[in-house]
């Protein structure tokens, strides 16, 4: 077999020629730019199978977050971005909401409740994920979920989850004794974030 | 030939696989608001050394003290004062009455003091400031948060009341932060 620059020889006698290697580097440079090189330079074709796949997988996981029967309510327009108020609390009286707790410490108190957290997979290939959670910004209340102090940092909450099943979870947050009424609003947000194993 | 084969195959599964990989995550978010409001709370301890101890309730903020039998000139329990008056003796005894502050810029407190029934007989005091049912009375204008105050609990009982007549009421105490 006649060699010119480019190919490539694997040992053993195999040669493969330059104009072999060069359309694999293309289908793999499409699939690492999740299409984005291909569609750009042909936008009217129809995309190949392996990029609908991809395109199937991308994003089948969603998550919702909803209340708890033992509980506070859970709010909001979407169930992945909900809003939970647990009204107003004091070391003395706890909170006037129903299904939260309040437990007295000596230099403070913590207020709890518990929610459901859910993860689904419309492909139903996803077997388990894992589960983190974050602040959304540094607060001076302590935040836990299920006994995990929370950063802003995702902290790992629960791994093996698998899809389809509501799994309640505590949320506990400490207030301490020593802030004042002025400087004790709370307000912060928790992000979730489910990955597939 | 299949070497190249191979090595495209493990190519192409691992591109796909970090395709998958990176689109298989998802996110949620929980908003939580609360509102903190200050608080105290006000508990009874037996005065130490100085007071009758609480027969129940002791650190709490429902206690009961039990002076025991009391008479004019008899024998007391330890810890009691006596004083005794033409037509009258007085017995007395300190209990410490400890306020703590929560979530809190208040800087002192009011006590005040209050018979739960009213006792037309026998004349009650607080802090020598005289209680009855009909009002609250001001025991204490500002007090200390986070040290016990004690306050002498007092019964002035007339020499008519017969021998062996139990003397009983309820005290209601309330703290107001200022």
């Amino acid at each position: 077999m006649r060699r010119v620059q480019g190919d490539t020889e694997l040992g053993e006698g195999v040669l493969i020629k330059l104009r072999f290697i060069l359309p694999l580097l293309a289908i793999g440079s499409s699939l690492v730019t999740d299409g984005w090189a291909q569609s750009k330079a042909a936008k009217k074709r129809t995309p190949t199978p392996v990029l609908k796949m991809d395109s199937q997988v991308s994003g089948t996981l969603a998550v919702q977050l909803v209340s708890s029967a033992s509980g506070a309510s859970i709010k909001g327009v979407t169930s992945a971005q909900r809003s939970l108020d647990l009204g107003t609390v004091s070391y003395q009286n706890g909170s006037n909401m129903l299904n939260v707790g309040a437990q007295k410490r000596s230099t403070s108190f913590v207020v709890s409740t518990s929610f459901g957290l859910e993860v689904d997979d419309s492909t139903g290939k996803v077997s388990t994920v894992t589960v983190r959670a974050a602040l959304a910004a540094p607060d001076v209340f302590i935040f836990r979920v299920d006994g995990f102090q929370l950063g802003t940092t995702p902290q790992l909450i629960q791994t093996q989850v698998k899809p389809g099943a509501t799994l309640q979870h505590l949320l506990e947050i400490e207030v301490p004794t020593s802030l004042t009424e002025k400087n004790s609003q709370l307000q912060n947000t928790i992000l979730f974030q489910v990955v597939a194993n | 030939m299949k070497k190249l084969i191979t090595l495209v195959f493990a190519a192409v599964m691992m591109t796909s696989f970090a395709a998958a990989q990176a689109g298989s995550t998802a996110t949620g978010t929980l908003s939580v608001t609360a509102t903190v409001t200050g608080s105290i709370s006000l508990v009874f301890n037996s005065d130490a050394g100085a007071g009758v101890p609480l027969s129940t309730g002791n650190g709490t903020f429902a206690a009961s003290l039990a002076f025991g039998n009391v008479s004019a000139f008899g024998p007391l329990a330890a810890n009691i004062t006596r004083t005794v008056a033409a037509n009258n003796f007085t017995v007395s005894t300190p209990v410490d009455v400890f306020v703590s502050k929560f979530n809190s810029t208040s800087a002192t407190y009011k006590l005040t003091a209050q018979l739960s029934t009213a006792d037309a007989v026998n004349t009650w005091s607080v802090g020598g400031v005289a209680v009855s049912n009909a009002a609250a009375a001001t025991v204490t204008a500002t007090g200390a948060y986070a040290t016990n105050n004690a306050l002498a609990v007092a019964i002035t009982v007339p020499f008519t009341t017969a021998s062996g007549t139990n003397i009983s009421n309820t005290i209601n105490y309330t703290a107001t932060s200022n």
